[in-house]
């Protein structure tokens, strides 16, 4: 051999580790895609349990129709262990498969862990650089090793299920809001200001029933998982909870927009007003030298869900308008006395103050001290497809 | 020019516009069973308005009102001419508003009123940059495909014919006296056409009273239909009745959702209407300012016209109320008071003029 064939060979060879392509690659066959996380931590032990729901890649719908091809949408493996690092390596015991956690739709977390505080773990998913923080963040209202076993029908993987239904309480009742994500969690506990994230709960259950089964009773109740109520979240630690109506009211002051029904007493019964709300403004003004804060909340009002009266003339418009803006801003302003009465500033004065008046020397007292006058603006925008009720005997009441 | 033919059929599509949906329950509500009645006296008054403005028309052949207010009153006759911008303006944005009501009652509830608005004005506006040619073919165009899915999924519903909900008839034919804005709304607002009256070849009057007339008829069969398939009780209730009529339809078990048909020949003949309304607002811009350039103008109109149709009312309650209690009164005011004053001083101005002449 020549001595140039030879160094040409050589080159050749030198150049070889260029050729060993991606080093990180990973083959989505060769990752287990986490759908929904669970995580306790036992009082008692210590012991930080962590539940994986690990997506079913053959569970697609061409798997259903082949005999016997009733597959489980998700896998659900659960690790126990000392400390979230160790848990990470342990389910490898379990796992085939690289745990990839990025496309997580919904983090689920005991409401006993919440209570003593989860910043150690918050601080742990932070430290991930392939972990997610903008997850919505629920808490178990029940033991969450049920939760987690549970099948959802209809929507067959129970994390889309659970994320569908928080848009869809968003929008059409206002029962979730736009801040329940973990991130809104660590930003606003970081800001020693208060966070409301939703509740989620098993229905009840006919012994252990698995996907097929949920799927082939026809009682969509039994055997799956219910979301309402809020948790109230300050300072890392769950310190209360918000009833469906409370959490219509929390939303409502902290600028959703979305639709919702509210009873409103009307003569000697109730109106059913269906409502839009178009945002909240909060403004700070000063009165003897205290804070005031002017929370205008604007609403369109739709006659489409009044089945008991429909105005007919201007006078009757503007009467049900305000009907409606003096019952909303009178629940909302006892909602905040009674809530602020717990020491929850449930509409973030903290927070306003902290950014309107950065000088202030004594942000929690004065937030404390603060009044607060709730406006609201209803206007009547829409209405159903009747123009007039059918009048006669025969009614409610 | 447009011929004949397309300004009757103009005419015909711009009355029956937003007319077949917020006026059919108001004629129920005021004349249950015999309001199929009340279009055909109105129309025989829309056809008398319409004399009067072909006599006006005539009077100055080859001008537009707004012309024919400037011959007659000089400088002042300008300021008829912006009272008629206005005009055109204003039942432009009621038009439109009464569109999104539809769609967001019915099938778009989510859709920001603002999109229809605008979106139809730019369609619109981009047809009458084209010219009054554009406006009478393309309406010529359409109109088969209106008619006959409108008249077919309306003939579907038959079906469900009672003959009893059109009894006891004729208890109340002169409804009409308590229910006047049917006089403004739809046929004093047809006042509009006379805009394109100069751009038509010729058997101009025979085409606009002959429209009339048709759409008239056509309006008293729908809300007889309307009446013999859902009852004057729920007709007059429901907003959208012939919505619901053709809503209520099942063809057997495929077709169970013809009422998007519909919607869709309602909306196009409302989209008609706009368009012969802005194609009158920017020929009374050209004529009252003549400005060199003209697309800009539309787009001013497309900005203020979406914007006016968000405020002109609040809900569609307050419609209802508006629409009672200042239509016959508005559209009388600039369709024939003005051009009854523009008639008299055109005849004594003449009359004067001949004797100075002759003298």
């Amino acid at each position: 051999m020549s001595r140039r064939s030879f160094a040409i060979a050589a080159i050749l060879a030198l150049l070889s580790p260029l050729l060993a392509s991606c080093w990180d690659k990973a083959e989505i066959n060769e990752l287990a895609l986490v759908s929904m996380v669970g995580l306790d931590r036992n009082p008692d032990n210590g012991l930080l349990t962590v539940w994986m729901q690990i997506i079913n890649p053959a569970s697609g719908t061409a798997a259903q129709k082949s005999p016997g091809g009733e597959q489980a949408p998700v896998y659900t493996y659960k690790v126990s262990a000392k400390s979230s690092a160790e848990t990470q390596l342990l389910i490898y015991k379990l796992m085939p498969r690289k745990m990839f956690v990025h496309h997580a739709k919904a983090i689920l977390m005991s409401e006993r862990t919440v209570k003593r505080g989860i910043r150690d773990i918050l601080n742990f998913t932070e430290l991930m650089p392939d972990a997610r923080s903008s997850v919505p963040l629920l808490i178990a209202d029940g033991p969450l090793e049920e939760v987690m076993r549970t099948f959802t029908p209809l929507e067959r993987n129970p994390a889309e299920s659970i994320e569908s239904r928080l848009k869809l309480l968003y929008e059409y009742a206002l029962l979730s809001g736009r801040r329940i994500e973990m991130r809104d969690v660590i930003e606003r506990s970081a800001r020693r200001d208060i966070a409301v994230i939703p509740m989620i709960a098993p229905t009840p259950r006919t012994g252990n029933p698995n996907s097929w089964q949920v799927n082939a009773e026809i009682d969509a109740n039994l055997n799956q998982l219910e979301v309402g109520g809020g948790a109230v979240i300050r300072d890392y630690r769950m310190v209360g909870r918000l009833s469906d109506g409370e959490l219509v009211l929390y939303n409502l002051l902290n600028g959703a927009r979305g639709r919702f029904v509210r009873l409103v007493p009307f003569r000697d019964g109730h109106l059913s007003v269906s409502m839009n709300s178009r945002g909240a403004k909060k403004k700070l003004e000063w009165r003897n030298g205290k804070p005031f804060v002017r929370a205008r909340i604007r609403v369109d009002i739709s006659t489409i869900a009044m089945s008991e009266y429909h105005p007919q003339t201007m006078d009757e418009i503007r009467e049900l308008e305000r009907l409606v803006e003096r019952h909303l801003a009178e629940e909302l302003t006892a909602f905040l006395d009674k809530t602020r009465g717990k020491g929850w500033d449930l509409l973030r004065v903290r927070s306003l103050l902290r950014r309107k008046a950065p000088k202030l020397e004594d942000l929690d007292r004065a937030a404390d001290e603060a009044e607060i006058g709730v406006e609201i603006e209803a206007r009547i925008t829409g209405m159903g497809n009747l123009s007039r009720l059918y009048e006669g005997t025969g009614g409610e009441r | 020019m447009i011929s004949r033919g397309q300004y009757y059929l103009l005419t015909v599509n711009f009355t029956l516009g937003t007319t077949l949906f917020v006026t059919i329950n108001g004629m129920i509500e005021e004349a249950g069973p015999d309001a199929w009645m009340m279009p055909l006296w109105a129309g025989a008054y829309g056809m008398l308005a319409a004399l009067l403005w072909i006599a006006l028309l005539r009077s100055s052949p080859g001008k537009s009102p707004v012309e024919i207010a400037r011959e007659a009153w000089g400088p002042a006759g300008a300021i008829v001419g912006v009272l008629f911008l206005i005009f055109f303006c204003l039942i432009a944005s009621w038009t439109l508003r009464n569109l999104s009501d539809f769609m967001n009652v019915t099938i778009m509830p989510k859709t920001p009123p603002s999109i229809f608005h605008i979106m139809f004005l730019l369609v619109a506006g981009y047809a009458v940059a084209q010219g009054s040619e554009t406006v009478g073919r393309l309406n010529a165009v359409v109109t088969p495909f209106l008619a006959f899915p409108f008249w077919a999924s309306l003939a579907l519903a038959t079906a469900f014919w009672d003959w009893e909900r059109l009894q006891p008839a004729f208890q109340d034919p002169w409804a009409i006296i308590r229910f006047p804005s049917l006089l403004g709304f739809p046929f004093m607002e047809t006042f509009a056409l006379t805009m394109l009256w100069p751009r038509v070849k010729s058997g101009t009057a025979g085409a606009l009273l002959l429209g009339l007339a048709s759409a008239a008829l056509s309006i008293s069969v729908v809300v007889f239909m309307v009446i013999g398939l859902i009852g004057p009780e729920r007709a007059a209730r429901i907003n959208y009745p012939i919505y619901t009529v053709v809503q209520e339809v099942e063809l057997g078990q495929v077709l169970v959702n013809i009422h998007s048909v519909l919607t869709v020949t309602l909306i196009t003949l409302i989209f008609i209407k706009l368009m012969v309304l802005l194609y009158a607002a920017f020929e009374t811009i050209g004529q009252l300012f003549r400005p060199a350039s003209r697309w800009p103008h539309l787009l001013a109109f497309t900005i203020l016209i979406s914007a006016s149709s968000l405020t002109i009312y609040e809900n569609p309650i307050q419609n209802g109320i508006l629409a009672a209690a200042h239509t016959f009164i508005y559209d009388s005011l600039h369709t024939l008071l003005i051009p009854v004053l523009l008639l008299i001083t055109l005849k004594v101005r003449r009359a004067l003029g001949g004797r100075s002449r002759r003298s």
